[in-house]
């Protein structure tokens, strides 16, 4: 049996990823999932990354930026496992289906994700300077 | 100790055991199952009969059926074997390191403790093999075709005569018509129609697929809803299993199924078998004896009980399919419409037939993704999960993944054995090593580089391409292959065991050759033919 220890789960980081991946708040019951979620997974952040994963959740540009560039130089890190789990636990809650499927895409839909996607490069940079520095 | 003796045991409740067994009890013998038979009491009460698309609307504890009670679908880190594998199904693989362990630097196999051992999970694809496939596996192509077609009499096959039958249903007689294609698939098949002469040039054929999912109500079975939750639940027994089977046997007074029995070895005393086992209930070893033994627990615990049986830890070669899968984009499906009643199995089979002999051709199944919901792809994207969030509305309808399996042959440096270990409860662990040549390797990648190639004119971009470690595939066999001459471990042609007097082999142990289709068809066809010589053996008949 593998040693479980209590994992050290920031109050408002539920809330905070949850509206960085779907621009909606959440209830107190997913935010009970997610750390329940956290704990069983025991996803730990690594000491040296503490101090930015503290950053990402005070700064949502920034939050968006490391998240950017993890994807490319290390997509399974712990902060980017802790943000997958939030993101599994939006999709399977029926209050967040259209943020996953939509039946009909919009205008809107097309403009947002082209948003994203062009400023995608400029956030990888930004991601990458915050990496190095901190 | 139990002094019953019954006139055959047969071990494990997977295809190939229910399928000897089956055999058997028609026969009239009294056949006793050993099994261990884990079950899921949980998974099956919550999942509602809706389908997928009114469970994610409506079902306010979903997170349960999709992501697990414990969150044990959401699997961190790079794409591990079983990925899907859901909750509904983690049975399948409950304590298998305890009671099956395994020792491997480079072979992650799956095995399983369940009631219907792998079979549980199986993705229902069904493929006949050509003569030349039979004859380098050792199987007699005459039988075979007979014990096809017995199968298909039991389980009910859906398929369809196209371009794809010569490579998996031109020996079936009577095949229920094939399942309904989704929008996704249509196109890539009717692009594959609009340029067919083009893609077979390149020894790439396509047809629909063949599966053991029934599209007609099938024998007490309901035909398949297009509930697209296949790899939850077993809705209407629409997808064969092979505790279907044994659920009927249970019924007949001429079989008992033995649950939470791990049988670890055998001993023969002149007529008689002595089957060994552990109860994994009071932890208490007991004792079953028989007339004959049939071992269809599967390849690798059946290489346990046969090495334990002979102290011996002699090397046994072992094959697996080489196994890695594609996600392709239908570019006319971008952004498309999303269907609500489609089907999670697979709609199409490709196969690549280098040769142009329906010998080594390499396989592909082709799926539309959506039921495993998006985050496992999503976390693999090089974007950040946000952005790729935005960007899978776009793709999912589009979404192709195309499992890519490639035939095996065996050598020096793939095999397995057995090592004392007193740590374990069952004092040993199986290694395995498990490695490519550089040629074979080689060969893989200019099959899938072929194979990728051709997905443009099906109106397809290939984008990534995984490959997991081997033993991914599922597909095991050869540890004990048939043989004309008297070899340790090796079979005769009937499925008996050389040097033992009634022990037989049921499962894929005996193949020499593994073919890149799915073995599943075949595995149940050859138990059953091991279960008739056995009957005609005995004068049973």
């Amino acid at each position: 049996m593998e040693e479980t220890k209590l994992l050290d789960i920031h109050p408002d980081e539920a809330h905070k990823l949850a509206f960085y991946l779907v621009s909606k708040s959440i209830d107190n019951e997913m935010i009970n999932k997610y750390k329940m979620a956290v704990q069983i997974k025991q996803v730990s952040i690594n000491p040296d990354e503490k101090k930015i994963w503290h950053l990402m959740l005070n700064y949502s540009l920034i939050l968006a930026s490391v998240d950017s560039c993890m994807a490319l130089i290390n997509r399974h890190s712990p902060i980017r496992q802790r943000i997958c789990i939030m993101l599994a636990i939006l999709e399977a809650h029926p209050a967040h289906i259209t943020s996953f499927y939509k039946k009909k895409l919009h205008f809107i839909d097309h403009l947002n994700l082209l948003f994203h996607l062009v400023i995608s490069p400029f956030k990888i940079m930004l991601g990458l300077l915050i990496i190095k520095l901190s | 100790m139990i002094d019953f003796i019954h006139d055959i045991i047969v071990v494990g409740s997977g295809m190939t055991g229910a399928h000897s067994a089956q055999t058997l009890v028609d026969a009239g013998l009294k056949v006793c199952m050993l099994d261990v038979g884990f079950k899921d009491n949980y998974y099956k009460n919550i999942i509602p009969k809706e389908d997928f698309c009114a469970i994610r609307k409506n079902e306010s504890n979903q997170d349960k059926i999709f992501l697990g009670r414990h969150f044990e679908s959401i699997q961190l880190g790079k794409v591990k074997i079983g990925a899907q594998l859901t909750p509904g199904r983690s049975h399948i693989i409950k304590d298998i390191n305890k009671y099956l362990p395994i020792s491997s630097n480079n072979f992650s196999p799956y095995e399983s403790l369940a009631y219907g051992g792998l079979g549980s999970g199986w993705g229902a694809g069904v493929f006949t093999f050509s003569d030349l496939e039979l004859k380098a596996m050792g199987l007699n192509s005459n039988e075979l075709e007979k014990a096809y077609n017995v199968i298909n009499s039991r389980i009910g096959i859906s398929g369809n005569r196209d371009d794809g039958s010569e490579y998996c249903n031109a020996k079936l007689k009577n095949l229920q018509p094939s399942v309904t294609l989704d929008s996704n698939n249509l196109l890539i098949y009717e692009n594959y129609l609009r340029n067919k002469s083009k893609i077979n040039n390149l020894g790439i054929f396509m047809g629909r697929s063949n599966l053991a999912a029934i599209t007609e109500d099938f024998n007490g079975r309901e035909k398949l809803k297009y509930r697209e939750m296949s790899f939850y639940d077993d809705h209407r027994e629409s997808v064969y299993r092979p505790w279907i089977t044994i659920n009927e046997l249970i019924k007949k007074n001429n079989f008992i199924y033995q649950s939470a029995t791990l049988v670890t070895s055998y001993i023969e005393k002149e007529s008689i078998v002595e089957v060994h086992s552990l109860d994994i209930k009071t932890n208490e070893k007991k004792v079953f004896k028989c007339k004959k033994l049939v071992l269809a627990s599967g390849v690798l615990s059946t290489a346990r009980i046969v090495l334990r049986a002979a102290d011996s830890y002699q090397r046994l070669p072992l094959l697996c399919n080489p196994y890695a899968y594609l996600t392709a984009i239908n570019l006319k499906k971008i952004a498309g419409s999303i269907e609500n009643k489609k089907t999670s199995l697979s709609q199409l089979f490709m196969f690549y037939d280098k040769f142009g002999n329906n010998m080594d051709v390499s396989t592909c199944s082709l799926y539309s993704y959506r039921s495993l919901l998006s985050f496992r792809i999503i976390k693999e994207m090089p974007l950040a999960m946000k952005d790729s969030r935005l960007l899978m509305r776009y793709l999912l309808p589009a979404l192709s993944i195309i499992g890519i399996h490639h035939p095996e042959r065996a050598s020096d440096s793939k095999y397995l054995f057995l090592n004392k270990d007193n740590s374990r409860i069952t004092g040993d662990v199986l290694h395995i090593n498990y490695k490519l040549s550089k040629e074979e390797i080689a060969e893989n990648k200019k099959r899938e580089w072929a194979i990728r190639k051709s997905l443009f004119k099906f109106g397809l971009l290939p984008l990534i391409k995984q490959t997991p470690k081997m033993g991914a595939s599922i597909h095991y066999c050869g540890t004990m292959p048939f043989s004309n001459i008297e070899t340790p471990f090796g079979l005769y042609s009937n499925g008996k065991l050389m040097g033992s007097k009634n022990v037989f082999v049921a499962d894929g142990s005996g193949f020499k050759y593994l073919p890149a289709k799915g073995i599943t068809l075949t595995l149940m066809a050859n138990a059953h033919n091991v279960a008739s010589k056995i009957i005609k053996k005995r004068g049973f008949e």
